[in-house]
């Protein structure tokens, strides 16, 4: 009788390492659908009750971490046609989130109106309402350059 | 004379009669015995850690998708079954801070799916010979499902036979889809285990 055994060495289990490296991420953008950064004053009312502009600024933020956003005013004084400084404050603009009363008057330093959490452009979207009450001012056109800034606490 | 003759002769005829009766076959046989036991062998032919770089919004976004991951080659005597499982519920993050940041089915796996289009014969300008260019694999869209823990995820299927039996070399895609982690890296050991059905 002949006889032939076949058995031979097997492995029932293989493995390795799946690694993931998650880059910090942290963007602002204008939402260029809501653009509302001017003001005319042109009657009394306007001048004695400042004007509102509703939905003025929107801004979107991806990241993946948690987020705030910052307002200033590029100068302490809003800016005349022909670039001279002016008796115009900056923090005659008011700025808040839009559907809510708190208001931030903008001044040259940095102050916070909005923070969230981690995520994408579609989560993370912030409206702002304008408020200008200067006064009665000199007729004119004045302009002040107002920067957001976006910081992880 | 002639008597013990003959008798010697019938004696010698009956000594050859009895010979050819006792010892003449014409066949022989024996039994052959094959003891086949069981094989089961899985190999990996791509060992290296596999790594996903979340380094831009739209990754992010978009998810990361790893055509042919990973390649395992399958020996077996038996149809069998290969699963995926992953070390723990959670990635382990380096940091320590984020072990719950991503889950194990948040890595999906699924069977690599491979269309070569078909591109004509053209002719050979210096050769003049019939060539077939060769053109680069076409992923099509696997199948995926979530790892999970032991005892794991079914990724494949086969039939018996050794590496060159077709569907026993397969490659698997991996993806990971997982939203705004946290900035960190993340490790998981991922095993295949096959079985016999």
């Amino acid at each position: 009788m002949a006889m032939f055994s076949f058995m031979g060495y097997s492995q029932s289990t293989v493995s390795h390492t799946v690694k993931i490296i998650a880059h910090p991420i942290l963007e602002l953008k204008f939402d260029n659908s809501f653009n509302k950064t001017e003001f005319n004053f042109n009657t009394v009312s306007d001048y004695d009750n400042g004007k509102t502009n509703l939905e003025a600024v929107g801004l979107k933020v991806r990241s993946n971490k948690k987020w705030v956003i910052s307002v200033k005013a590029g100068s302490q004084t809003f800016l005349s046609d022909n670039s001279d400084i002016t008796e115009i404050l900056s923090k005659a603009l008011q700025v808040r989130k839009t559907g809510t009363q708190e208001t931030v008057a903008i001044e040259t330093f940095e102050q916070a109106i909005a923070s969230g959490n981690s995520g994408g452009f579609d989560q993370n979207k912030v409206i702002l309402d304008y408020i200008a009450n200067p006064g009665y001012i000199k007729p004119n056109s004045y302009s002040i350059e107002i920067t957001y800034t976006l910081t992880t606490p | 004379m002639k008597k013990s003759i003959l008798t010697s002769l019938a004696l010698v005829l009956l000594a050859f009669a009895a010979n050819a009766q006792g010892s003449s076959s014409t066949t022989a046989q024996h039994t052959v015995k094959v003891i086949a036991s069981p094989v089961l062998d899985i190999s990996m032919t791509s060992p290296d850690d596999v790594e996903f770089a979340f380094d831009t919004p739209e990754k992010y976004e978009a998810g990361i998708t790893k055509n042919a991951a990973t390649q395992l080659k399958v020996k077996s005597t038996k149809s069998w079954t290969v699963k995926a499982s992953g070390a723990a519920e959670n990635f382990t993050s380096t940091s320590g801070d984020n072990n719950t940041e991503l889950a194990v089915g948040d890595l999906e796996i699924g069977s690599t799916v491979i269309t070569t289009p078909a591109v004509p014969a053209v002719l050979d300008p210096v050769t003049s010979a019939i060539i077939t260019p060769a053109v680069p694999a076409v992923y099509g869209p696997a199948t995926f499902a979530d790892l999970t823990t032991t005892p794991g995820t079914t990724v494949k299927t086969g039939s018996k036979g050794g590496n060159s039996k077709s569907g026993n070399t397969f490659s698997l895609d991996y993806k990971l889809n997982p939203g705004y982690i946290a900035q960190d890296t993340y490790t998981m050991v991922v095993t295949y285990t096959i079985s016999q059905d």
